[in-house]
């Protein structure tokens, strides 16, 4: 199964300190600024750069000290709802782009 | 996992400079961010959280920007009755998921050749800042300290406080010699050498004589307000009035309509009840009104005076 790879937006405007992110949608000025506090902040540092959902969940769970299956799940639902509101965006890896 | 509380002062100065350099972007308006966060990345003050962000525009984009601003949900804050000294010199835009405003402005005073003329050389020499992860056009170091100073000069104006005693220690470090001389014809161009004359004195630039303003009205003004104290405009205001007037004036001065008082008196981030703030009004007005008296009965006696 290919894992997509999630990344920022590249329109965003974002601060953040150590549990905790204040970000804006630069292509979307009259949303409210959208504030993710403790593990939404985390799983937010974690995507810093391209990550697939797996390097996500075990980055998180390595912070949290629990185990990758037992937030797997709720990391996605995260990530797809974050996804959903346009702050983040999802690609497939080169190898399945190059299939189509 | 996301909560629904606004962002903290702190938080939310970066993030506004980078949703006004957009919104600039947007309309296609040139927009400097002056004062702010920028000073502080540019070693001229220590981080600290600010009420408001400014902004500096060409004056012909004001109302064009602004418009773009109320788009995404950026009101005009109610119309102030408080008597001014001098003419407002910003357009101050709140909004209700920001505990800060954004103040636009067209000009700034101390700088008296004409805004426009102003704003070009300020935009010539601006400089680009990372804010919140976007680049943001700012005021470079050099023309940066010289608003900074002439913010502190309105209400110390001859530089004794402690924020410019600051801001002339940090300017001696950030200012090397080439700046201090770009500094010195900055205030030239923009017709600012009497107003920041004790910031170039402090960092031992002295001015060709005689030192004169090229706009003497506007020296005229700025003078009157940067000589000014607090309750001067009451002072006025009362000076205007016949004397079986000043009761109600006196109403007027302490029970300012309620979204007035919150605009004065309120920091916009924590809730506080209108009673609280009147008595607030009233605690300040009562310190000050030993002194705004002094002075009506002074200027009384002096009734040429202007």
């Amino acid at each position: 199964m290919s894992d997509r790879m999630w990344a920022y937006k590249s329109d965003l405007a974002f601060v953040e300190s150590d549990c905790r992110v204040v970000l804006i949608d630069l292509e979307r000025l009259e949303k409210p600024p959208v504030i993710l506090e403790g593990s939404a902040a985390v799983i937010w540092q974690e995507l810093a750069g391209q990550r697939t959902l797996d390097a996500v969940v075990r980055s998180v769970a390595d912070s949290f000290s629990v185990e990758a299956t037992a937030i797997h799940h709720d990391v996605e639902h995260f990530l797809e709802g974050l996804a959903d509101r346009g702050l983040i965006q999802a690609t497939l890896p080169a190898a399945d782009q190059d299939d189509e | 996992m996301s909560t629904t509380v606004r962002p903290t002062a702190m938080e939310a100065g970066p993030l506004l400079h980078a949703l006004c350099a957009r919104a600039a972007e947007d309309v296609g308006v040139r927009a400097l961010a002056i004062k702010g966060p920028v000073v502080a990345l540019q070693g001229l003050r220590a981080p600290r959280a600010s009420a408001d962000i400014d902004v500096l525009v060409h004056p012909d984009d004001l109302q064009r920007y602004a418009e773009r601003l109320r788009k995404a949900g950026w009101y005009d804050p109610p119309q102030v009755s408080t008597p001014r000294l001098i003419p407002s010199h910003s357009v101050d835009l709140l909004h209700e998921h920001w505990p800060c405003g954004i103040d636009l402005h067209h000009y700034y005073p101390g700088f008296l050749a004409p805004d426009g003329e102003v704003f070009e050389e300020l935009w010539t020499r601006r400089a680009s800042y990372e804010l919140a992860g976007v680049e943001v056009p700012a005021l470079d170091p050099v023309a940066q300290t010289a608003l900074v100073a002439l913010h502190l000069l309105r209400d110390d104006p001859h530089g004794q406080g402690g924020g410019f005693q600051d801001l002339t220690r940090r300017a001696s470090d950030v200012l090397g010699s080439s700046d201090r001389d770009d500094l010195l014809e900055l205030a030239r161009t923009t017709d600012a050498l009497v107003p920041l004359l004790p910031l170039l004195t402090s960092l031992g630039l002295e001015p060709a004589s005689p030192l004169e303003a090229r706009y003497p009205e506007r020296l005229g003004l700025w003078r009157e307000r940067a000589g000014s104290r607090l309750g001067d405009n009451w002072a006025a205001y009362f000076r205007r009035l016949p004397w079986w007037q000043w009761p109600v004036g006196a109403w007027r001065a302490l029970m300012l309509p309620e979204e007035e008082l919150r605009a004065y008196h309120s920091d916009r981030q924590t809730e506080i009840s209108t009673r609280r703030l009147r008595l607030r009004r009233l605690r300040r007005a009562m310190q000050r009104v030993p002194d705004v008296l002094l002075r009506l009965i002074s200027q009384r006696r002096q009734p040429d005076r202007k």
